[in-house]
């Protein structure tokens, strides 16, 4: 249980910065979204989970979705990064990179004096 | 997407989710259309829409709607209302004129055509009398009321929507006597003030037509107002 929910803790940090990011690599919508978060690895986050996080990205005018025909299927809502978005996901790469070399090091610091 | 179409959509879509998922998105759409009131139609619709596609997709691989959403599904439409945003004060500006507007029309034309058929038996006449003085105060009071009458609404909603209601008959009276107050004003107003300034006396076909021209206006604004949404 306690391994869960520090797992959920720690996704719920980054889990809008790479909304932000698998946003900006390719327009995309909710459902083929979230197949690319379990593409990438993130296999704990429930499907649905995405929704809300969307609809606060766009009250915070970093993502604006338009409805456009999917190929073969129905009109769906694609998601594009705007200007504001981009810049977001910029000061969300500093802040990761900023955390991300630290917490290796001690990491790898921990497992050579066997803790 | 206009809104209607997104909701005709929906309601075409639904019929290929199997009997379980069904009855579970129906669930889910009822509880979020109903929390719905002071949130923009619009994205609430498109959010319905995405989590019924999601949903279908879903489905196509064996999956179950606790699947998607998680098993507390009281949770997750909560914090799916908690992000869609309020609505425009645009579209809120236009409603209450459409709200007011109701309210006139129904007056002056079931009054006209009711006084219209008293006076044809001599009961009254065939005018409708008023004051300016008194008719112009008349109006602001009421104005000021419909506005704290949305405010409380409002309040009461926000307050209301993620709790069950413990005591609903202590509820209901607080409610009442909180509408009581509100109207405490405009009634006296109507009942207590004196007639003051100069008097109109309308006749009654005048109001009749210009009832109908407004229920006009007011269809036309309809019509123009979805289609821009």
């Amino acid at each position: 249980m306690r391994s869960l929910s520090l797992r959920s803790q720690l996704l719920r940090g980054v889990l809008e910065g790479c909304i932000l990011a698998v946003i900006k690599e390719e327009s995309t919508y909710g459902y083929e979204l979230s197949v690319k978060l379990q593409q990438y690895g993130l296999q704990d986050i429930s499907e649905g989970s995405i929704y809300p996080i969307l609809l606060r990205l766009q009250r915070e005018r970093l993502i604006e979705g338009t409805f456009k025909k999917s190929g073969l299927g129905p009109k769906r809502k694609y998601y594009h990064l705007t200007e504001k978005g981009q810049n977001a996901l910029n000061h969300f790469k500093e802040h990761w990179e900023a955390i991300k070399k630290p917490v290796d090091l001690m990491m790898k610091g921990g497992d050579e004096s066997g803790n | 997407m206009e809104i209607d179409k997104l909701v005709q959509e929906n309601n075409a879509k639904r019929e290929q989710l199997n009997e379980e998922n069904l009855k579970v998105y129906k669930e889910m759409l009822v509880y979020i259309r109903t929390k719905e009131i002071v949130k923009s139609e619009r994205q609430t619709e498109e959010i319905l829409m995405e989590l019924l596609d999601h949903l279908l997709l879903a489905q196509a691989k064996g999956k179950t709607a606790v699947d998607v959403f998680g098993k507390d599904l009281k949770a997750y439409c909560d914090e799916i209302i908690k992000e869609i945003p309020r609505e425009t004060k645009e579209t809120s500006f236009y409603f209450l004129l459409y709200i007011f507007s109701v309210f006139l029309t129904t007056f002056m034309l079931t009054h006209s055509i009711l006084s219209y058929i008293l006076s044809y038996f001599d009961i009254t006449e065939p005018y409708y009398s008023f004051s300016i003085g008194k008719i112009s105060i008349i109006i602001l009071v009421g104005i000021i009321t419909i506005i704290f009458y949305i405010i409380f609404f409002l309040k009461w909603l926000e307050k209301n929507t993620f709790k069950e209601t413990e005591h609903k008959i202590k509820e209901f009276f607080v409610v009442f006597f909180i509408c009581a107050a509100i109207s405490l004003p405009l009634v006296s107003s109507i009942v207590f003030l004196p007639t003051f300034g100069p008097m109109i006396h309308v006749p009654n076909m005048i109001i009749f037509v210009v009832g109908l021209l407004l229920l006009g206006c007011m269809f036309i604004l309809k019509r123009t107002l979805h289609v821009i949404t």
